[in-house]
């Protein structure tokens, strides 16, 4: 994998949260999701930045649902992580697994 | 969903980029108006959370888009991405507030008389090009009119009421331009919004309208670019399409060979033709796209309620009257499209 596939921790977090949340993947599930999981805060506004972000670099792709009676007609933003945006993901676990390998037994957690 | 207060729906689509601005709003309005958020109160303090971390500043927006065209920060500056412009720009901001504060009597008169030749240079600018720069959008507007349908006779009405209807059918198109004399010209069109592909990144949801014959000779505009769709391609649906002169600026650096380029909706391929003139904002402000309905959807339109409608009287018509010579079943009614 080349440099560019250094994702951020943001980043991490957020793809794998549309990976857990499959067919509800918008914004509000995500922040949710990772709220609970993560124990962190993230706002709608840095969940869909990033998310573009993702979507710039091929890692993501997005799709309207169909419109919801309960946001007065409005589609939602479905997300799904791309096949690159998942090798991507698993490169970034085995980079940090190879790096606690490294790490002598006192001082893991 | 409720909207958010004072304004500041508005205030974040304007400050976010395009891209997502409106899926954070609505997602903010929708998580907004959730009973779990303890009332009143809890709901503001949520909401006053969400905004105050939510990158909305112009820095960030300018950091992000800087980085994507492979701009590099400044030498020695480290941290997050935009952390030193922003930084920059709260230091600057800090002086100017403390200097302020220190003098509260030249602050009012600076601010005071800024918002005085504010106000001024736009109302000058307002009545200057509201007078003198605008064009007339359409000649003889005071002839177009959107049409809606009535049916005295149908089974919803009671009493004899006159029941009105916004949506209008591919034959009530047909029947009323073809037995109306006040009618000059009819076009229907629906508003869809789609993934548009064009080969370049990042993609977008462009919200265009899928249109009849019939609809730029109605409105008599002139195209900015190219041509418009002969009445020939809008029935046969040859896959062309006309786009928006905001979207020939902002997408494509209004590019004077963009005609011909292909470009698609959903599955649909487009070859575009012509831009159409700012003026144009029918069926909305926002659309960007106008292409044939195509034999299929106009089949399944003929006895569907999917079209809105624009009409162009004839001179004579008196288009006050409300309800011209009946074409049964339907009764064709107009109201201004000013």
């Amino acid at each position: 994998m080349p440099d560019h596939a250094h994702l951020t921790d943001l980043e991490q977090l957020l793809l794998l949260a549309v990976l857990r949340c499959e067919d509800e993947a918008y914004g509000a599930n995500l922040q949710a999701d990772i709220e609970h999981e993560a124990d962190r805060h993230v706002s709608l506004g840095s969940i869909h930045m990033t998310l573009a972000r993702l979507e710039e670099r091929g890692l993501a792709s997005s799709r309207k649902s169909a419109p919801q009676a309960s946001r007065g007609g409005k589609a939602r933003r479905i997300y799904r992580v791309t096949e690159e945006g998942r090798a991507t993901l698993e490169w970034n676990r085995h980079v940090m697994n190879r790096m606690w390998d490294g790490v002598p037994a006192e001082g893991r957690p | 969903m409720n909207p958010l207060p004072l304004g500041l729906g508005a205030l974040l689509r304007a400050l976010l980029p395009h891209e997502f601005g409106d899926d954070v709003v609505t997602e903010l309005e929708e998580r907004y108006a959730d009973p779990r958020l303890t009332g009143r109160v809890g709901a503001a303090l949520w909401l006053a959370r969400e905004v105050a971390m939510t990158p909305f500043l112009g820095v960030r927006r300018q950091a992000w888009r800087l980085r994507a065209r492979g701009v590099r920060r400044p030498e020695g500056v480290t941290g997050q991405v935009g952390g030193w412009a922003k930084g920059r720009l709260s230091a600057g901001l800090m002086i100017a507030l403390r200097s302020l504060r220190k003098r509260p009597g030249f602050a009012m008169v600076a601010i005071l008389t800024l918002v005085a030749s504010v106000g001024a240079s736009t109302l000058i600018f307002s009545l200057f090009e509201g007078v003198l720069l605008r064009p007339l959008p359409s000649p003889d507007e005071d002839r177009l009119h959107f049409v809606y349908g009535t049916n005295p006779a149908s089974e919803g009405s009671e009493n004899g009421e006159t029941v009105s209807f916004d949506g209008v059918t591919g034959d009530m198109i047909e029947l009323w331009r073809t037995s109306i004399p006040e009618i000059e010209s009819l076009a229907g069109y629906f508003t869809f919004e789609g993934r548009w592909a064009d080969g370049l990144a990042p993609a977008l949801s462009a919200s265009g309208a899928f249109i009849t014959p019939g609809y730029f000779e109605t409105l008599a505009l002139q195209p900015s670019l190219g041509r418009f769709p002969t009445d020939k391609e809008l029935k046969s649906a040859d896959g062309v399409i006309v786009i928006s002169e905001r979207l020939w600026s902002s997408r494509y650096g209004r590019d004077p060979e963009i005609l011909g380029r292909t470009v698609s909706i959903g599955t649909t391929v487009f070859e575009i033709v012509g831009v159409a003139p700012a003026a144009l904002k029918l069926p909305r402000e926002s659309s960007d796209w106008w292409a044939p309905i195509g034999a299929e959807l106009a089949e399944l339109a003929g006895a569907a309620a999917l079209y809105e409608a624009v009409v162009r009287l004839t001179t004579s018509a008196d288009a006050r009257s409300g309800t011209p010579a009946a074409a049964a079943p339907w009764t064709c009614a107009y109201t201004p499209a000013s």
